[in-house]
């Protein structure tokens, strides 16, 4: 078997059904039908509205953190963040920074990243999403 | 014409700490009975019961109590409302007296949390040798540091820093400046279950829990109970004058949910909720902010306390 047939027989799942994997990874909303408002989860009805009707929709990939902690209760510290992607927020982890308050900035542009939690004993792996420094930033900011 | 007002004539708190040697109903019992004694009362004269505990809520602790202070009958409401789950015991009872149902209720709020650890973490999940999606998200593992936090200490802290981001200002220490005010204020509490003062450094230098929360910032987890005995106008004139003349009379009383706001599900929205009570209470009592000479605040984590002061 070669190295690319390899990759592809490999089968992944996502951490969490809102994200969706494939070449440009993605996360994705119940969008009310009614009155737009946006949820994760999967829903009943709209807590907004009340309407039933929802339509997936992508959320943009790129944001600014609106709201940060630093837990530092467990072996290894983390950042959870609020994002804002353009008028959506996002509860996530942020990675690829210093979990430090001096690193980790109010207003902070960010984008959305994937990475691999492992394989499971049917060779299925898992990948989660978090965000991370936007590279145009930090080009900018160099 | 509304109905009659409701007037606390009989109140109660253990001291909060740790209680190794009660179990909940001997603190929920410490209480009561001494509430009914403050009121000149008994078991014979309540006749509604709201109890509040959080977590034994499947226990029926209201009815365990009473199978230790007095088994009258009568009806018993088993609350659990989070951080306002004492005050809701308080609430049925308020609102049963209200409604005419009894003339006389007793709210017990008591828990034992001493060792308790972090609230809000969940378990780790049983292990699986597979990926197998659950819950409302699908998520294939606990979501705590993948998905951010749902610690009680990194959801406050990130409640206080989105207001910090939003009105500026809000700096680690000022957040630190309002456990200082709070820790003085306990000194001159003898049922606190902390009475030291600590000085600003300390607050700043102790050990971080979810920055900016370090853990002087950080509600302790401990055991404690507290009992109150409310009554409708027509009772209350019928009671002796030593009883009468300590009678407080409750102006309002208001329980909110939090109404739909934009990313309320992502990071709750404290304000918009504590902000509908206060205005609902305003109108009940018929007085503004203006006539108050104090207020006395809850919040479980110190930047609750700016967040929901300034709303």
């Amino acid at each position: 078997m070669t190295d690319l047939e390899n990759l592809e027989s490999i089968q992944q799942v996502p951490f969490v059904d809102y994200l969706v994997l494939g070449e440009h990874p993605y996360l994705c909303a119940n969008e009310c039908n009614q009155c737009k408002a946006r949820f994760f989860d999967r829903r009943n009805a709209c807590a907004s509205c009340f309407s039933d009707e929802f339509t997936k929709v992508r959320i943009v990939t790129t944001g600014e953190v609106t709201s940060f902690t630093i837990v530092e209760m467990g072996p290894v510290p983390y950042v959870s963040a609020i994002v804002d992607c353009e008028g959506t927020p996002v509860r996530c982890t942020l990675i690829g920074v210093d979990p430090t308050p001096e690193e980790v900035q109010l207003g902070m542009k960010v984008e959305l990243t994937t990475y691999s939690m492992g394989v499971d004993s049917e060779g299925t792996e898992a990948i989660a999403f978090g965000f991370t420094p936007s590279k145009k930033s930090m080009k900018r900011s160099k | 014409m509304g109905s009659e007002d409701v007037w606390i004539i009989g109140s109660n708190m253990t001291k909060f700490g740790k209680h190794p040697e009660k179990d909940v109903v001997d603190l929920a019992s410490e209480a009561s009975v001494s509430a009914l004694r403050d009121a000149e009362m008994t078991m014979s004269d309540v006749g509604v019961l709201g109890v509040g505990n959080l977590m034994n809520a499947g226990a029926g602790i209201g009815q365990q109590l009473q199978k230790q202070i007095g088994q009258t009958g009568i009806p018993v409401f088993n609350v659990s409302n989070a951080c306002a789950t004492g005050a809701t015991a308080l609430r049925v009872a308020i609102m049963a007296v209200k409604a005419g149902e009894t003339d006389v209720g007793m709210a017990v709020g008591v828990e034992k949390l001493a060792g308790a650890g972090l609230l809000g973490q969940r378990g780790p999940k049983p292990k699986s040798e597979t990926w197998e999606p659950s819950g409302r998200f699908g998520a294939i593992g606990s979501t705590e540091g993948r998905i951010g936090t749902n610690i009680m200490p990194g959801v406050f802290a990130q409640v206080g820093m989105e207001y910090g981001h939003k009105y500026g200002g809000a700096s680690f220490e000022l957040f630190a400046k309002i456990s200082e005010k709070n820790h003085a204020h306990s000194t001159l509490n003898p049922l606190a279950a902390y009475q030291k003062r600590f000085t600003l450094d300390e607050i700043m230098n102790d050990v971080m829990i979810a920055y900016p929360n370090t853990r002087p910032m950080c509600s302790g987890n401990c055991d404690g109970a507290a009992a109150m005995i409310v009554v409708n106008d027509s009772k209350l004139q019928s009671l002796p004058i030593s009883v009468r003349k300590r009678a407080v009379k409750i102006s309002a009383s208001v329980l909110t949910s939090d109404p739909w706001v934009e990313g309320c599900q992502v990071l709750p929205d404290v304000n918009t909720l504590t902000r509908n009570a206060a205005t609902q209470a305003y109108e009940q009592a018929g007085i503004g902010p203006e006539d108050l000479d104090l207020v006395e605040l809850h919040a479980v984590l110190q930047l609750l306390n700016l967040s929901t002061t300034t709303i």
